[in-house]
């Protein structure tokens, strides 16, 4: 974009980022403090920094790393288990289909790839409330309510429509030159999809990956439905059970926010990357 | 990226066939299983009585009757569209802004770049939460600022209408970055030429904007709005933790009326709500696709 150096708009594009770099830093930064805060210094009015204007303690992490530790790990390691093997499992089998879409020709009576593609994507429309009802009753028939796998395989295909799109995408801006002299040369089709396609899309995969895992990390609602028990309950089942009561514990609330947070943001700054290096362009123009 | 590789016609070989089916075939099982045939026997469900006992015969159109002569379900679905079109473009608007902002050469670009991507990645329960602790004026950090205007007193939670506000301000502080980033990624390929034209011709900022980017953009504006848009239709963890759907069912959105049907255990009328839903954003999003969309790929 052409730029014309001129003082005022420039203070005001930095005044404006500023303004919402304050929109997004001042939650965060109140959710950091008032995970060491005493509950009286909570309910004391606003305190912003620990040793000025109210003394810190690390009474709310000692609650939920020691003395929790049982159920606050058993949720934690759920969360971690469900969020990558569904993730694996997602970018494995999305990959194929996408590739399949990118690289051969399907026709099925009138349907082609392009149908095929937005046959996937157009799952997105689809509210969890619809599909999980059944979920729930097939869930329990096959005994795999409440459990890991059941909402590893749940969220695998709840994510694979967006999985699909974005590979397909990724695999067609590949030159499909090199496959094909490994093709000629006697290589499999499988073999020329593993050995120089994938490790060609490695970024967009790595990318595909980290969505798809925050996507798995952060659901909620499908969770509530198809878990119940310590044996699968995922971390923001744990966050939003803390409206006790006796009222919201904001203290300990800010310590589990933190915590499930923290991940997810160094994914934030790996993934910006990926985004700036043009992942989603042409997924989104299509 | 770009579309110019073209799928291949024919094929390589004999075994092509067999490979072809091999590469989308554990999609479509996935699919199939976890989404297709659910959706079909949600259909089952919604046409039974079908509670705590089980399966307790067919009642047909029963559970939507039921369901649709309540007014509960038109207030959720309004509830829902309020969301959908207030926080979509609010969020539409910030986001574009931040973008047109981020296109400038500025210092720590990447900071801010990194920084904005973060409320998109965070929890949306634990977003609820700390919007409620940001906008509790009282003890919240905005606490003096407010107190000033004396605001500390804003019942958000006690009002229908604050109470929605607030559910679209969070809403708002987790999506926008979504369309910041896509709308980004689609000014940063957008050719120069125009605008040099534009500028030997003597065109003001506001008339590049209004005359070239803004048009411009109008493809990617339109896809970005409708995948929120369809996002926004599935609302509930924001109203579950910032208001449980109260005061009363102000805030409630369809898929929290859904979870506490289910509550009650009764999975036809769950089920049947479910399709009322579905039933409502495809018609909102064909609707929008037909008009908005239809219009903008003619225009262009």
């Amino acid at each position: 974009m052409l730029e014309r150096r001129n003082p005022v708009k420039t203070f005001f594009s930095y005044l404006a980022l500023v303004i919402w770099s304050s929109v997004v830093l001042v939650p965060l930064l109140w959710t950091l403090t008032t995970a060491f805060k005493n509950p009286i210094d909570v309910y004391r009015g606003p305190k912003y920094i620990p040793g000025i204007d109210f003394q810190g303690t690390f009474d709310n992490w000692k609650y939920f790393l020691i003395d929790q530790w049982q159920f606050f790990s058993a949720q934690y390691f759920n969360s971690i288990t469900v969020a990558i093997f569904s993730s694996l499992l997602c970018i494995a089998i999305g990959s194929l289909a996408a590739y399949g879409l990118a690289r051969f020709s399907y026709q099925y009576g009138k349907i082609q790839n392009k149908d095929i593609a937005f046959w996937f994507i157009s799952q997105k429309i689809l509210p969890p409330v619809v599909v999980v009802i059944p979920l729930y009753v097939m869930f329990q028939w096959l005994h795999i309510h409440d459990t890991r796998f059941g909402l590893i395989i749940a969220y695998a295909a709840f994510n694979l429509p967006f999985a699909v799109w974005l590979m397909r995408d990724y695999f067609l801006g590949i030159p499909s030159e090199l496959e094909e002299s490994a093709l000629i040369d006697g290589c499999s089709r499988i073999q020329a999809f593993v050995r120089i396609t994938l490790p060609l899309s490695a970024p967009g995969l790595v990318a595909t990956f980290l969505f798809v895992l925050v996507f798995a990390w952060n659901e909620y609602i499908v969770a509530l439905f198809l878990t119940q028990t310590l044996a699968s309950q995922t971390m923001p089942i744990l966050v939003a059970g803390q409206n006790a009561q006796r009222g919201p514990q904001w203290w300990g609330i800010s310590v589990l926010t933190l915590v499930t947070i923290a991940p997810v943001t160094v994914i934030a700054v790996i993934l910006e990357r990926y985004i700036s290096k043009g992942l989603l362009v042409g997924a989104v123009k299509g | 990226m770009s579309q110019h590789v073209k799928p291949k016609k024919g094929g390589f070989s004999s075994s092509e066939t067999r490979s072809k089916i091999f590469f989308l075939a554990p999609a479509l099982f996935l699919v199939f299983v976890l989404s297709i045939f659910p959706t079909i026997a949600s259909l089952f469900l919604a046409i039974s009585r079908y509670g705590p006992a089980g399966f307790g015969g067919f009642v047909w159109l029963g559970n939507f009757i039921d369901v649709l002569g309540n007014r509960h379900i038109w207030e959720t679905l309004g509830t829902t569209l309020i969301y959908v079109v207030c926080g979509v473009s609010l969020q539409y608007l910030l986001g574009f802004g931040l973008a047109l902002l981020l296109t400038q050469k500025l210092r720590f670009r990447r900071f801010f770049r990194v920084l904005f991507l973060i409320p998109m990645m965070i929890t949306p329960v634990a977003v609820a939460y700390i919007m409620r602790m940001v906008f509790d004026f009282r003890i919240g950090p905005l606490a003096p600022i407010m107190g000033i205007f004396g605001l500390q007193d804003v019942p958000w939670l006690g009002n229908g209408t604050l109470a929605k506000i607030l559910i679209i301000l969070g809403d708002t502080w987790q999506w926008t970055p979504f369309i910041l980033i896509v709308m980004l990624a689609g000014l940063e390929t957008l050719p120069h030429e125009p605008y040099e034209a534009a500028v030997v011709d003597g065109a003001t900022p506001w008339e590049l904007f209004w005359h070239i980017t803004f048009p411009m953009m109008l493809p990617v504006s339109s896809t970005v709005i409708l995948i929120r848009m369809v996002e926004a239709f599935k609302i509930v963890d924001m109203p579950i933790v910032l208001t449980g759907g109260g005061p009363g069912v102000a805030t409630e959105s369809t898929t929290l009326f859904a979870y506490s049907t289910w509550r009650s255990f009764n999975l036809g009328q769950v089920s049947a709500i479910g399709y009322i839903l579905l039933f409502t954003v495809t018609l909102v999003t064909t609707l929008y696709v037909n008009t908005v969309r239809r219009r903008i790929a003619g225009g262009m």
